[in-house]
Protein backbone atom coordinates (compact mmCIF):
# COMPACT_ATOMS: atom_id res chain seq x y z
CA UNK A 1 0.00 0.00 0.00
CA UNK A 2 1.12 3.40 -0.63
CA UNK A 3 1.90 6.30 1.16
CA UNK A 4 -1.07 7.95 -0.46
CA UNK A 5 -3.56 5.26 -0.35
CA UNK A 6 -2.71 5.01 3.59
CA UNK A 7 -3.24 8.94 4.25
CA UNK A 8 -6.08 8.84 2.41
CA UNK A 9 -7.53 5.95 4.20
CA UNK A 10 -6.76 7.81 7.76
CA UNK A 11 -8.60 10.72 6.85
CA UNK A 12 -11.26 8.97 5.50
CA UNK A 13 -11.36 6.93 9.29
CA UNK A 14 -11.09 10.19 10.87
CA UNK A 15 -13.76 11.69 9.32
CA UNK A 16 -15.70 8.90 9.46
CA UNK A 17 -15.27 9.40 13.63
CA UNK A 18 -15.62 13.24 14.22
CA UNK A 19 -19.29 12.24 11.51
CA UNK A 20 -19.73 10.02 14.29
CA UNK A 21 -18.97 12.15 17.06
CA UNK A 22 -20.86 14.79 16.25
CA UNK A 23 -24.21 12.77 15.65
CA UNK A 24 -23.80 11.13 18.82
CA UNK A 25 -23.51 14.29 20.28
CA UNK A 26 -25.96 16.28 19.37
CA UNK A 27 -28.46 12.79 19.68
CA UNK A 28 -27.40 12.75 23.43
CA UNK A 29 -28.38 17.18 23.72
CA UNK A 30 -31.76 15.85 21.90
CA UNK A 31 -32.38 13.16 24.12
CA UNK A 32 -31.03 15.12 27.22
CA UNK A 33 -33.57 17.83 26.13
CA UNK A 34 -36.50 15.83 25.61
CA UNK A 35 -35.96 14.57 28.94
CA UNK A 36 -35.59 17.44 30.60
CA UNK A 37 -39.10 18.90 28.55
CA UNK A 38 -41.13 16.05 29.85
CA UNK A 39 -40.10 16.13 33.54
CA UNK A 40 -41.08 20.16 33.16
CA UNK A 41 -44.38 19.31 31.75
CA UNK A 42 -44.90 16.71 34.22
CA UNK A 43 -43.82 19.12 36.79
CA UNK A 44 -46.31 22.02 35.58
CA UNK A 45 -48.49 19.55 35.63
CA UNK A 46 -48.19 18.90 39.02
CA UNK A 47 -48.36 22.27 40.49
CA UNK A 48 -51.65 22.58 37.97
CA UNK A 49 -52.96 19.92 40.06
CA UNK A 50 -52.28 21.21 43.00
CA UNK A 51 -53.66 24.51 42.48
CA UNK A 52 -56.85 22.95 41.37
CA UNK A 53 -57.42 20.82 44.30
CA UNK A 54 -56.59 24.12 46.24
CA UNK A 55 -59.01 25.78 44.70
CA UNK A 56 -61.87 23.19 44.38
CA UNK A 57 -61.32 23.06 48.52
CA UNK A 58 -62.24 26.89 49.01
CA UNK A 59 -64.89 27.15 46.18
CA UNK A 60 -66.37 24.33 47.93
CA UNK A 61 -66.35 25.25 51.53
CA UNK A 62 -67.37 28.93 50.03
CA UNK A 63 -70.79 27.50 49.39
CA UNK A 64 -71.15 25.35 52.43
CA UNK A 65 -71.03 29.15 54.30
CA UNK A 66 -74.59 30.92 54.81
CA UNK A 67 -75.23 34.50 54.72
CA UNK A 68 -73.82 36.12 57.70
CA UNK A 69 -71.78 33.68 58.51
CA UNK A 70 -67.79 33.36 58.94
CA UNK A 71 -65.55 29.63 58.48
CA UNK A 72 -62.57 29.00 58.71
CA UNK A 73 -60.18 26.50 56.25
CA UNK A 74 -57.46 24.67 56.59
CA UNK A 75 -54.96 24.39 53.25
CA UNK A 76 -52.04 22.64 52.00
CA UNK A 77 -49.87 24.43 50.32
CA UNK A 78 -47.33 22.60 47.81
CA UNK A 79 -43.94 23.22 46.94
CA UNK A 80 -43.70 25.47 44.03
CA UNK A 81 -40.95 26.97 42.14
CA UNK A 82 -41.85 30.88 42.12
CA UNK A 83 -44.33 33.02 44.72
CA UNK A 84 -47.91 32.02 43.63
CA UNK A 85 -50.81 33.98 44.63
CA UNK A 86 -54.36 33.91 44.88
CA UNK A 87 -56.56 36.46 43.09
CA UNK A 88 -60.09 36.75 42.67
CA UNK A 89 -61.96 37.84 38.57
CA UNK A 90 -65.54 38.75 38.83
CA UNK A 91 -67.92 38.76 36.11
CA UNK A 92 -68.42 42.78 35.66
CA UNK A 93 -64.41 43.51 36.04
CA UNK A 94 -63.13 44.84 32.52
CA UNK A 95 -60.08 42.85 32.62
CA UNK A 96 -59.98 39.09 33.42
CA UNK A 97 -57.91 36.02 32.31
CA UNK A 98 -59.82 34.57 29.41
CA UNK A 99 -60.36 30.87 30.78
CA UNK A 100 -62.96 33.21 33.13
CA UNK A 101 -65.17 33.21 29.97
CA UNK A 102 -66.72 36.60 31.61
CA UNK A 103 -67.36 34.87 34.94
CA UNK A 104 -66.33 35.09 37.99
CA UNK A 105 -63.10 33.04 38.97
CA UNK A 106 -60.58 32.55 41.56
CA UNK A 107 -57.38 32.21 40.41
CA UNK A 108 -53.89 30.81 41.12
CA UNK A 109 -51.34 32.74 38.94
CA UNK A 110 -47.14 33.67 39.65
CA UNK A 111 -47.14 37.14 40.71
CA UNK A 112 -43.14 38.02 40.49
CA UNK A 113 -42.96 39.54 37.11
CA UNK A 114 -45.74 41.95 37.70
CA UNK A 115 -45.29 45.69 36.34
CA UNK A 116 -48.66 47.32 37.20
CA UNK A 117 -52.13 45.68 39.33
CA UNK A 118 -53.52 45.94 35.67
CA UNK A 119 -50.96 43.25 34.56
CA UNK A 120 -52.04 40.33 37.01
CA UNK A 121 -54.93 39.46 34.67
CA UNK A 122 -52.43 38.73 32.16
CA UNK A 123 -50.07 36.40 34.26
CA UNK A 124 -53.35 34.60 35.34
CA UNK A 125 -53.49 33.58 31.70
CA UNK A 126 -51.03 30.92 32.45
CA UNK A 127 -52.13 30.04 35.95
CA UNK A 128 -55.02 27.82 37.41
CA UNK A 129 -58.64 29.60 37.29
CA UNK A 130 -62.00 27.92 38.69
CA UNK A 131 -65.38 29.55 38.04
CA UNK A 132 -67.68 30.61 40.37
CA UNK A 133 -71.95 31.75 40.17
CA UNK A 134 -70.91 33.58 43.74
CA UNK A 135 -69.22 37.11 43.45
CA UNK A 136 -65.89 36.69 44.89
CA UNK A 137 -63.39 38.71 46.68
CA UNK A 138 -60.01 38.84 48.47
CA UNK A 139 -59.84 40.81 51.15
CA UNK A 140 -56.17 40.69 51.94
CA UNK A 141 -53.48 42.87 50.52
CA UNK A 142 -50.34 41.65 49.39
CA UNK A 143 -47.40 44.34 48.32
CA UNK A 144 -45.07 43.26 45.58
CA UNK A 145 -41.99 45.26 45.07
CA UNK A 146 -39.95 45.11 41.75
CA UNK A 147 -36.87 47.13 42.03
CA UNK A 148 -36.05 49.70 39.44
CA UNK A 149 -32.75 50.23 37.02
CA UNK A 150 -30.66 52.71 39.07
CA UNK A 151 -30.88 56.13 38.38
CA UNK A 152 -28.49 59.45 37.99
CA UNK A 153 -29.38 62.13 40.63
CA UNK A 154 -28.53 65.99 39.88
CA UNK A 155 -25.60 65.62 42.05
CA UNK A 156 -23.94 62.92 40.42
CA UNK A 157 -24.95 59.98 43.01
CA UNK A 158 -27.37 57.22 42.30
CA UNK A 159 -30.33 56.59 43.50
CA UNK A 160 -32.73 52.99 43.62
CA UNK A 161 -35.76 53.35 42.72
CA UNK A 162 -38.77 50.74 44.04
CA UNK A 163 -41.97 50.01 42.18
CA UNK A 164 -44.62 49.10 44.68
CA UNK A 165 -47.41 47.63 43.55
CA UNK A 166 -50.18 46.87 46.11
CA UNK A 167 -52.55 43.91 44.99
CA UNK A 168 -56.02 42.28 46.52
CA UNK A 169 -54.68 38.63 46.68
CA UNK A 170 -52.85 36.15 49.18
CA UNK A 171 -49.54 34.41 48.88
CA UNK A 172 -49.96 30.53 48.40
CA UNK A 173 -47.20 29.26 51.29
CA UNK A 174 -45.66 25.49 51.21
CA UNK A 175 -46.71 24.43 53.95
CA UNK A 176 -50.24 24.64 55.86
CA UNK A 177 -52.04 27.87 56.18
CA UNK A 178 -55.59 28.77 57.14
CA UNK A 179 -58.04 31.08 54.78
CA UNK A 180 -61.08 32.53 56.62
CA UNK A 181 -64.38 33.21 54.41
CA UNK A 182 -67.15 34.64 55.28
CA UNK A 183 -70.72 35.58 53.29
CA UNK A 184 -71.69 38.95 54.32
CA UNK A 185 -74.56 38.61 51.46
CA UNK A 186 -76.38 35.83 49.11
CA UNK A 187 -74.20 35.28 45.86
CA UNK A 188 -70.63 37.12 47.46
CA UNK A 189 -68.39 35.58 49.36
CA UNK A 190 -65.12 37.30 50.51
CA UNK A 191 -61.73 36.05 51.50
CA UNK A 192 -59.04 36.75 53.73
CA UNK A 193 -55.88 35.37 55.84
CA UNK B 1 -20.48 6.32 -0.75
CA UNK B 2 -18.67 4.53 2.30
CA UNK B 3 -19.83 7.88 4.50
CA UNK B 4 -23.12 8.05 3.79
CA UNK B 5 -23.37 4.10 4.54
CA UNK B 6 -22.07 5.15 8.37
CA UNK B 7 -24.15 8.66 8.21
CA UNK B 8 -27.65 6.44 7.47
CA UNK B 9 -25.85 4.01 10.26
CA UNK B 10 -26.29 6.40 12.66
CA UNK B 11 -29.65 7.99 11.84
CA UNK B 12 -31.11 4.21 12.17
CA UNK B 13 -29.21 3.71 15.48
CA UNK B 14 -30.52 7.32 16.51
CA UNK B 15 -34.07 7.00 15.78
CA UNK B 16 -33.69 3.55 17.50
CA UNK B 17 -32.67 5.23 20.26
CA UNK B 18 -35.47 7.42 20.34
CA UNK B 19 -38.01 4.65 19.57
CA UNK B 20 -36.59 2.95 22.66
CA UNK B 21 -36.71 6.08 24.69
CA UNK B 22 -40.54 6.36 24.18
CA UNK B 23 -41.14 3.09 24.45
CA UNK B 24 -40.02 3.16 28.23
CA UNK B 25 -41.71 6.22 29.20
CA UNK B 26 -44.85 4.71 27.99
CA UNK B 27 -44.28 2.19 29.67
CA UNK B 28 -43.40 3.71 33.02
CA UNK B 29 -46.11 5.97 32.53
CA UNK B 30 -48.46 2.91 31.92
CA UNK B 31 -47.41 1.29 35.10
CA UNK B 32 -47.29 4.82 36.89
CA UNK B 33 -50.79 5.57 36.00
CA UNK B 34 -52.83 2.43 35.41
CA UNK B 35 -51.91 -0.26 37.87
CA UNK B 36 -49.94 0.93 40.76
CA UNK B 37 -51.54 2.24 43.93
CA UNK B 38 -50.80 5.93 44.98
CA UNK B 39 -48.51 4.57 47.55
CA UNK B 40 -46.61 2.60 45.32
CA UNK B 41 -46.44 5.63 43.16
CA UNK B 42 -44.80 7.70 45.75
CA UNK B 43 -42.51 4.98 47.31
CA UNK B 44 -41.38 4.45 43.52
CA UNK B 45 -39.96 8.11 42.78
CA UNK B 46 -38.74 7.99 46.96
CA UNK B 47 -36.71 4.86 45.86
CA UNK B 48 -35.49 7.15 42.50
CA UNK B 49 -34.82 10.03 44.39
CA UNK B 50 -33.01 8.76 46.65
CA UNK B 51 -30.89 6.49 44.07
CA UNK B 52 -29.93 9.57 42.40
CA UNK B 53 -29.59 11.53 45.37
CA UNK B 54 -26.36 8.89 45.68
CA UNK B 55 -24.91 9.13 42.35
CA UNK B 56 -24.28 12.84 43.30
CA UNK B 57 -27.06 13.95 41.18
CA UNK B 58 -29.79 16.88 42.78
CA UNK B 59 -32.57 15.36 44.34
CA UNK B 60 -34.41 18.25 43.47
CA UNK B 61 -34.25 16.92 39.55
CA UNK B 62 -36.75 13.72 40.58
CA UNK B 63 -39.98 15.44 41.97
CA UNK B 64 -41.85 12.94 44.92
CA UNK B 65 -45.09 11.96 43.34
CA UNK B 66 -46.73 11.56 46.98
CA UNK B 67 -50.33 12.72 47.30
CA UNK B 68 -51.67 13.28 50.45
CA UNK B 69 -54.87 10.24 51.02
CA UNK B 70 -57.49 10.97 52.78
CA UNK B 71 -59.27 8.43 55.35
CA UNK B 72 -63.02 9.14 56.79
CA UNK B 73 -63.84 7.39 59.91
CA UNK B 74 -67.81 7.15 59.91
CA UNK B 75 -70.40 5.18 61.10
CA UNK B 76 -72.52 6.34 58.08
CA UNK B 77 -72.37 10.45 57.49
CA UNK B 78 -69.68 11.86 55.39
CA UNK B 79 -66.63 13.89 56.42
CA UNK B 80 -66.77 17.43 56.08
CA UNK B 81 -63.30 18.06 56.42
CA UNK B 82 -62.72 16.43 53.13
CA UNK B 83 -65.83 18.64 51.41
CA UNK B 84 -64.83 18.27 47.71
CA UNK B 85 -61.98 15.84 48.20
CA UNK B 86 -61.67 12.23 47.35
CA UNK B 87 -61.17 9.90 50.31
CA UNK B 88 -62.07 6.19 51.00
CA UNK B 89 -63.98 5.32 54.61
CA UNK B 90 -63.20 3.57 57.54
CA UNK B 91 -66.38 1.98 58.37
CA UNK B 92 -67.37 1.50 62.36
CA UNK B 93 -70.11 0.07 63.95
CA UNK B 94 -71.22 3.04 67.21
CA UNK B 95 -72.88 -0.33 69.19
CA UNK B 96 -70.08 -2.24 68.80
CA UNK B 97 -67.41 -0.12 71.02
CA UNK B 98 -64.53 -2.35 71.20
CA UNK B 99 -64.82 -3.05 67.95
CA UNK B 100 -64.71 0.23 67.02
CA UNK B 101 -61.87 1.03 69.06
CA UNK B 102 -59.59 -0.93 67.64
CA UNK B 103 -60.65 -0.08 64.14
CA UNK B 104 -59.49 3.63 64.67
CA UNK B 105 -56.46 2.22 66.37
CA UNK B 106 -55.57 0.03 63.76
CA UNK B 107 -56.01 2.81 60.94
CA UNK B 108 -54.02 5.13 62.54
CA UNK B 109 -51.30 2.91 63.18
CA UNK B 110 -51.05 1.45 60.20
CA UNK B 111 -51.48 4.72 58.45
CA UNK B 112 -47.93 5.71 59.81
CA UNK B 113 -46.30 1.78 59.39
CA UNK B 114 -47.26 2.85 55.46
CA UNK B 115 -46.14 6.10 55.60
CA UNK B 116 -42.50 5.20 57.45
CA UNK B 117 -42.30 2.23 54.49
CA UNK B 118 -43.34 4.45 51.66
CA UNK B 119 -40.34 6.91 52.19
CA UNK B 120 -38.19 4.19 53.09
CA UNK B 121 -38.09 3.68 56.43
CA UNK B 122 -35.70 6.40 57.32
CA UNK B 123 -32.46 4.69 56.00
CA UNK B 124 -32.60 7.05 52.57
CA UNK B 125 -31.59 10.28 52.17
CA UNK B 126 -34.60 11.87 50.40
CA UNK B 127 -34.09 15.59 50.64
CA UNK B 128 -32.00 18.09 49.27
CA UNK B 129 -29.45 19.44 52.04
CA UNK B 130 -30.19 23.34 51.29
CA UNK B 131 -33.99 22.97 53.03
CA UNK B 132 -32.68 21.91 56.18
CA UNK B 133 -31.19 25.14 57.12
CA UNK B 134 -32.40 26.47 60.40
CA UNK B 135 -33.47 23.10 61.41
CA UNK B 136 -36.49 22.89 59.60
CA UNK B 137 -36.98 19.63 58.09
CA UNK B 138 -39.09 18.68 54.61
CA UNK B 139 -42.56 17.02 55.30
CA UNK B 140 -44.58 14.78 53.39
CA UNK B 141 -48.17 14.30 54.47
CA UNK B 142 -48.30 10.78 53.74
CA UNK B 143 -52.23 11.08 55.06
CA UNK B 144 -54.98 13.02 57.03
CA UNK B 145 -57.35 11.43 58.58
CA UNK B 146 -60.87 12.29 59.82
CA UNK B 147 -63.35 11.62 62.20
CA UNK B 148 -66.85 12.02 60.68
CA UNK B 149 -69.40 13.58 63.34
CA UNK B 150 -71.06 10.96 64.17
CA UNK B 151 -68.20 9.48 65.71
CA UNK B 152 -66.84 12.19 66.87
CA UNK B 153 -69.54 12.61 68.99
CA UNK B 154 -69.10 9.57 70.91
CA UNK B 155 -67.22 10.59 73.58
CA UNK B 156 -67.27 7.19 74.99
CA UNK B 157 -65.85 5.58 72.22
CA UNK B 158 -63.40 8.43 71.19
CA UNK B 159 -61.89 8.97 74.83
CA UNK B 160 -60.93 4.81 75.18
CA UNK B 161 -58.89 5.28 71.84
CA UNK B 162 -55.46 4.81 72.60
CA UNK B 163 -53.07 4.33 69.91
CA UNK B 164 -49.89 4.66 72.25
CA UNK B 165 -50.68 1.79 73.65
CA UNK B 166 -51.89 -0.53 70.43
CA UNK B 167 -48.35 0.54 68.84
CA UNK B 168 -46.67 -0.53 71.86
CA UNK B 169 -48.15 -4.02 71.43
CA UNK B 170 -49.86 -4.70 68.16
CA UNK B 171 -47.41 -6.67 65.68
CA UNK B 172 -47.55 -5.26 61.89
CA UNK B 173 -49.27 -7.53 59.94
CA UNK B 174 -47.31 -10.55 58.08
CA UNK B 175 -44.21 -9.31 60.20
CA UNK B 176 -43.06 -10.36 63.86
CA UNK B 177 -42.33 -6.92 65.20
CA UNK B 178 -44.77 -4.41 67.00
CA UNK B 179 -45.44 -0.95 65.36
CA UNK B 180 -43.43 0.44 67.81
CA UNK B 181 -40.35 -1.69 66.96
CA UNK B 182 -41.00 -1.37 62.94
CA UNK B 183 -41.25 2.35 63.35
CA UNK B 184 -38.13 2.99 65.24
CA UNK B 185 -36.20 -0.12 63.21
CA UNK B 186 -36.60 -2.45 65.75
CA UNK B 187 -34.45 -0.39 68.22
CA UNK B 188 -37.54 0.59 70.88
CA UNK B 189 -39.65 -2.03 72.31
CA UNK B 190 -41.75 -0.53 74.80
CA UNK B 191 -41.77 3.48 76.25
CA UNK B 192 -39.55 5.23 78.45
CA UNK B 193 -41.49 5.60 81.91
CA UNK B 194 -40.64 8.94 81.80
CA UNK B 195 -42.16 9.64 78.08
CA UNK B 196 -45.62 7.60 79.47
CA UNK B 197 -46.11 9.35 82.32
CA UNK B 198 -45.60 12.79 80.24
CA UNK B 199 -48.28 11.66 77.86
CA UNK B 200 -50.86 10.61 80.38
CA UNK B 201 -50.03 13.71 82.34
CA UNK B 202 -50.00 16.42 79.60
CA UNK B 203 -52.58 19.08 80.30
CA UNK B 204 -52.10 20.83 76.55
CA UNK B 205 -54.28 18.18 74.82
CA UNK B 206 -56.61 19.88 72.01
CA UNK B 207 -58.51 17.52 70.83
CA UNK B 208 -59.48 17.98 67.25
CA UNK B 209 -61.70 15.42 64.72
CA UNK B 210 -58.52 15.90 62.22
CA UNK B 211 -55.04 14.52 62.13
CA UNK B 212 -52.38 14.37 59.58
CA UNK B 213 -49.66 11.98 59.29
CA UNK B 214 -45.98 13.30 58.35
CA UNK B 215 -43.15 11.83 57.30
CA UNK B 216 -40.34 14.37 58.45
CA UNK B 217 -36.51 14.14 57.98
CA UNK B 218 -33.63 16.30 58.95
CA UNK B 219 -30.03 15.77 57.99
CA UNK B 220 -26.74 17.62 60.43
CA UNK B 221 -25.88 20.54 58.43
CA UNK B 222 -21.97 19.35 58.64
CA UNK B 223 -19.53 16.64 59.27
CA UNK B 224 -19.00 17.98 62.51
CA UNK B 225 -22.60 18.06 63.69
CA UNK B 226 -24.41 15.80 65.90
CA UNK B 227 -27.59 14.68 64.06
CA UNK B 228 -28.85 14.41 67.42
CA UNK B 229 -28.06 17.97 67.84
CA UNK B 230 -29.36 18.66 64.85
CA UNK B 231 -32.81 17.01 65.55
CA UNK B 232 -32.97 18.85 69.23
CA UNK B 233 -32.32 22.39 67.17
CA UNK B 234 -36.19 21.72 66.15
CA UNK B 235 -36.84 20.37 70.08
CA UNK B 236 -38.89 23.51 70.58
CA UNK B 237 -41.11 23.42 68.20
CA UNK B 238 -41.02 19.59 67.85
CA UNK B 239 -42.41 20.02 72.04
CA UNK B 240 -44.95 22.22 70.41
CA UNK B 241 -45.90 19.49 68.18
CA UNK B 242 -45.66 16.92 71.16
CA UNK B 243 -48.00 18.99 73.23
CA UNK B 244 -50.43 19.48 70.88
CA UNK B 245 -50.04 17.35 68.15
CA UNK B 246 -49.33 14.17 70.48
CA UNK B 247 -52.31 13.54 71.79
CA UNK B 248 -53.80 15.63 69.69
CA UNK B 249 -56.16 13.91 68.15
CA UNK B 250 -59.77 12.44 68.21
CA UNK B 251 -60.92 13.79 71.59
CA UNK B 252 -59.25 14.20 74.49
CA UNK B 253 -57.33 10.91 74.61
CA UNK B 254 -54.59 10.13 76.68
CA UNK B 255 -51.99 9.41 75.19
CA UNK B 256 -52.82 8.44 71.66
CA UNK B 257 -50.54 7.42 69.06
CA UNK B 258 -48.63 10.36 68.04
CA UNK B 259 -46.89 10.72 71.22
CA UNK B 260 -44.51 7.35 70.21
CA UNK B 261 -42.86 8.51 67.56
CA UNK B 262 -42.68 11.96 68.67
CA UNK B 263 -41.14 10.70 71.66
CA UNK B 264 -39.10 8.23 69.30
CA UNK B 265 -38.34 10.13 66.35
CA UNK B 266 -39.17 13.66 65.72
CA UNK B 267 -40.76 15.27 68.39
CA UNK B 268 -38.49 12.77 70.19
CA UNK B 269 -35.82 15.32 70.32
CA UNK B 270 -37.61 16.87 72.84
CA UNK B 271 -38.47 13.18 74.53
CA UNK B 272 -34.61 12.07 74.43
CA UNK B 273 -33.45 15.97 75.94
CA UNK B 274 -36.23 15.27 79.00
CA UNK B 275 -35.80 12.09 80.14
CA UNK B 276 -32.78 11.04 78.57
CA UNK B 277 -33.97 8.19 76.45
CA UNK B 278 -31.24 9.35 73.85
CA UNK B 279 -31.33 5.61 72.04
CA UNK B 280 -35.39 6.02 71.50
CA UNK B 281 -34.75 9.30 70.11
CA UNK B 282 -31.88 7.84 68.08
CA UNK B 283 -33.73 5.15 66.68
CA UNK B 284 -34.68 6.70 63.82
CA UNK B 285 -31.52 8.82 63.17
CA UNK B 286 -28.85 7.12 61.62
CA UNK B 287 -26.44 7.02 58.68
CA UNK B 288 -28.15 7.63 55.78
CA UNK B 289 -25.20 6.77 53.41
CA UNK B 290 -22.30 4.67 56.08
CA UNK B 291 -19.31 6.00 53.81
CA UNK B 292 -20.54 9.38 54.04
CA UNK B 293 -20.34 10.98 57.60
CA UNK B 294 -21.93 14.08 56.43
CA UNK B 295 -25.02 12.88 55.46
CA UNK B 296 -25.88 11.78 59.08
CA UNK B 297 -29.23 13.07 59.60
CA UNK B 298 -33.04 11.68 61.35
CA UNK B 299 -36.32 10.95 60.19
CA UNK B 300 -39.73 10.70 61.78
CA UNK B 301 -43.05 9.95 61.05
CA UNK B 302 -45.75 11.90 63.53
CA UNK B 303 -49.38 12.60 64.00
CA UNK B 304 -50.46 16.04 64.26
CA UNK B 305 -53.32 18.10 64.61
CA UNK B 306 -54.15 18.97 61.20
CA UNK B 307 -55.61 22.37 62.51
CA UNK B 308 -53.08 23.56 64.67
CA UNK B 309 -51.52 25.42 61.37
CA UNK B 310 -49.19 27.21 63.42
CA UNK B 311 -46.99 24.87 65.24
CA UNK B 312 -47.07 22.65 62.35
CA UNK B 313 -45.62 25.33 60.13
CA UNK B 314 -43.22 26.33 62.56
CA UNK B 315 -41.49 23.25 62.52
CA UNK B 316 -42.22 22.47 58.50
CA UNK B 317 -41.31 25.13 56.45
CA UNK B 318 -41.69 22.72 52.81
CA UNK B 319 -44.57 20.10 51.95
CA UNK B 320 -43.25 17.70 49.36
CA UNK B 321 -46.83 15.98 49.03
CA UNK B 322 -49.52 17.37 46.49
CA UNK B 323 -52.72 17.85 48.39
Amino acid sequence: MTRAKQNKKASTITLDNVLSLIIFIVGIILIVAGIFKVYNLVGEARESRSAETLLDKILTKAKSVEVGEETEVTLQGFKHDTELLLVAFNKDQAKAPEKCFFNNCLCICGGLSLTSPEEIEKLCQEGVCKQSDTKISINSKKVIQIPLPYAGTPLGGYQSNELKIELNAIDIPQTLFKLKIKKPKENEVVIYR
Amino acid sequence: MKKKGVIERYVIIFIIAIAGFLVVLLFLYRIGVNNQTPEDVCKASVLLRASTARVGASSDLVPLECETQKICITAGKECAQFAGEKYSKVKVDLDKKEESKEKIEKTIADAMYRCWNMMGKGELSIFPRGTFEAGKPTCVICYRIAVADDVANNKDLMSSVNVNSYLETRVVEGTDQTYLEALTNGQVRSYARGFRDKLSDDKNVKSTKEIGIAFMQILAESEKDDPLKAFTNVAGTGAGLASTGLVFVLGPLKGIAAGIITGVAFGGASAFQAFQTRAAAAAACKEFVKEDKAKLGCSAVIPFNYNDVENFAKTCALIESQP
